[in-house]
């Protein structure tokens, strides 16, 4: 037994050392795998199963006040190829440029710039319908990435005013800039499981909150719009003038309810979008006001108390002389009262009101109704004006000023002044987004004149005044006529003229402030009675209908109305209440 | 058995049921994840597809269109001031 036994005992030391020799190397397989270089392994492993994935957040939507979609983002596919895998003697690589529409020695060109790099745009933002093709022809280094782009459903009716995003859908102008914190989508970051077959399995962390954009509801509407930029368009037609500007007001909420210029651009048309097009030259480009101020004369010397509006004032022979300048009319008119002084628009007439005036008077009531100052709309580039204090004031300026030269303004500043004359003398707060209900304005001047102006308004429209042709069948409608000569270097042009029209309506409970400026005109006619007050009543009558305000002018034949309505009633067996 | 083996023993498959419970409710979380991402991509094409449709709406209601429409197609024409009779409300 013993014998056997010292026979193995060799072999028996050897196994057992074998054995603990095994376990000696597990156990420091064990210590290097869970202890020394567990950080390596843990990333490698996570490396495999744990994802981080993009949650996309894209932009909000801009809608009219009536929910109208006016901008939308929606998904498009760029093409971007891997220098390090493509290529391009592949067969298939010519398709991919003819169908692209890329030049192929430039593309080549490009190629050899990037070769270090993993990544390079072949073509941004295609088709969907294009992608699909490019898809199917599965070229080793060519890849789709979702991608959005803003599409402008209105085009070039809505274009100056909402502005437009670049490629990265991130706002460059107008309200897309101005708002584009709201709407913009902020891309959140979450970190996944994935299983083999890459389909997520649990979401292990966010690692960064995805907000997608709000929606953003304007103060716009897309019918007025269309109605004010046919208007606008026929008008540059006829009158054969560089451009012209539009903005219809609500006097009550301040909301802008229509704002276009001729000619204007289509954001959808990259190429488009140059600065002189897509520029919104109600807010941004300032002019003289000219006789659209006289009003404003006018009101101080109504809130002075030192007149009323039937204080007459003498404008015979038509011209005088004041400080080595000469102020005309185009008539001789006489001695007329402020209210003819606003009708006929006499020059004389509104500069002897303001020299009778205190400058500070003159000078309150312009800075009240908002000239020189900004409106704070919001809106990207606003011009605020001038308009000179009246410290620096001399004999001439008090002059000028009466009858709107020597300060400027722009459309919307213009409309927004005339809009608290139709609110009864409070100024609203100009917006362009939608108000549910109006915030109280800063009162301006008393009711009582904001009344009287208002009577002023609407005789210039009446027979005798110089605005008649802004008059709206079935409508009372306000207005002031301005013609203004152009300052160019050196002094007032003689040939190059601002076509105005600043109006209101309805007379019996205003609604609405609509400003027209026609921009050059080159035709036979350059007056703003006869070019932008036909396009003030062609807006009005169009935004009156549309937004359904009942006519208030008396009917001219209410008998034959009657008829009418007795005649409708047979006609469907009397039914009509 | 005593009371303290009858413990251990009821102890022992609470045990077990809880182990059990916890991959169950693990499982249960990860399909309803899974449910929930497919159902984001559903929701997230679908305001894709609104949005398409809303710009295609658009397209087709642009008014110079429904105006070309209104007056070469269907012969239409704004009544003239003097055509129009407003019915008041009473």
């Amino acid at each position: 037994m013993s014998t056997v036994l010292r026979e193995y005992r060799w072999r028996r030391r050897l196994v057992l050392s074998l054995f603990i020799l095994g376990v000696c190397s597990l156990l420091w397989r064990s210590v290097d795998l869970q202890v020394l270089r567990k950080d390596f392994y843990q990333r490698e492993g996570q490396a495999r199963y744990l994802r981080t994935v993009t949650v996309v957040a894209h932009r909000g939507k801009i809608l009219d006040r009536n929910g109208e979609a006016l901008a939308v983002s929606t998904p498009v596919n760029s093409v971007w190829a891997n220098p390090q895998e493509l290529n391009t003697g592949n067969r298939a690589w010519p398709q991919i440029t003819r169908l692209l529409g890329l030049d192929p020695a430039r593309i080549q060109r490009l190629l050899a710039r990037h070769k270090g790099r993993q990544f390079m745009y072949l073509k941004r933002q295609v088709s969907p319908g294009l992608a699909a093709r490019v898809k199917v022809l599965a070229l080793p280094g060519i890849y789709l990435q979702r991608e959005y782009r803003r599409y402008y459903p209105a085009a070039a009716l809505t274009g100056q005013v909402l502005g437009f995003t670049n490629v990265d859908d991130q706002g460059q102008e107008g309200i897309e800039l101005a708002f584009n914190d709201t709407l913009r989508g902020i891309n959140g970051a979450e970190q996944v499981l994935r299983d083999r077959k890459g389909q997520l399995v649990e979401a292990v962390r966010t690692l960064k909150k995805a907000r997608a954009g709000e929606d953003l509801t304007l103060s716009l509407d897309r019918r007025l719009q269309y109605f004010t930029y046919r208007a606008l368009l026929k008008a540059v037609k006829k009158h054969r003038a560089k451009s012209a500007t539009a903005v219809v007001l609500d006097v009550h909420s301040g909301e802008v309810l229509a704002m276009v210029n001729y000619p204007t651009y289509n954001p959808n048309k990259p190429g488009d979008r140059v600065s002189t097009r897509y520029r919104n030259r109600a807010v941004t480009d300032v002019f003289e006001p000219g006789s659209t101020a006289k009003l404003f004369t006018v009101a101080a010397a109504l809130e002075s108390g030192e007149f009323t509006a039937a204080s007459l004032i003498d404008t015979a022979p038509g011209f005088y002389q004041v400080a080595g300048h000469t102020v005309r009319d185009s008539h001789n008119y006489g001695r007329i009262n402020l209210k003819t002084l606003v009708q006929k628009s006499s020059n004389v007439g509104a500069s002897k009101l303001s020299l009778a005036l205190q400058p500070k008077t003159l000078w309150q009531t312009l800075t009240r109704f908002g000239f020189g100052q900004s409106l704070d709309s919001g809106f990207p580039g606003e011009a605020s004006g001038v308009l000179p204090h009246y410290f620096d004031w001399k004999k001439i300026n008090r002059v000028t000023l009466s009858f709107g030269y020597g300060l400027s303004v722009t459309t919307l500043q213009l409309a927004t002044a005339y809009a608290a004359i139709a609110n009864d003398g409070v100024i609203p707060e100009v917006t362009f987004l939608r108000r549910e209900r109006p915030i109280p304005g800063v009162r301006v001047i008393t009711a009582g004149t904001s009344r009287q102006l208002q009577r002023m308004l609407e005789a210039v429209t009446h027979a005798g005044g110089t605005g008649t042709r802004a008059a709206v069948h079935g409508y009372r409608v306000g207005g002031k006529t301005g013609t203004v000569r152009k300052l160019e270097s050196g002094g007032y042009s003689d040939k190059d003229y601002l076509a105005l029209f600043s109006g209101i309506a309805p007379m019996s409970s205003p609604r609405l402030a609509i400003v027209v400026t026609v921009d050059n005109p080159t035709g036979k006619v350059y007056y703003g009675g006869l070019v932008a007050a036909p396009v003030f009543s062609e807006i009005a009558a169009a935004c009156l209908r549309v937004l359904g305000i009942p006519p208030d002018a008396p009917r001219s034949r209410p008998a034959n109305n009657q008829q009418r309505l007795a005649g409708l009633a047979s006609a469907r067996g009397g039914a009509v209440q | 058995m005593s009371a303290r083996q009858c413990l251990l023993v009821l102890l022992a498959l609470m045990l077990l049921a809880s182990s059990v419970s916890l991959v169950y409710v693990q499982y249960l979380r990860r399909s309803l994840y899974s449910e929930y991402k497919t159902l984001q991509t559903e929701q997230d094409r679908m305001e894709v597809q609104w949005g398409q449709l809303q710009l295609e709406a658009s397209t087709w209601a642009a008014e110079d269109r429904i105006e070309d429409l209104a007056v070469t197609r269907l012969k239409m024409q704004v009544p003239q001031a003097d055509a129009v009779v407003v019915v008041a409300p009473q």
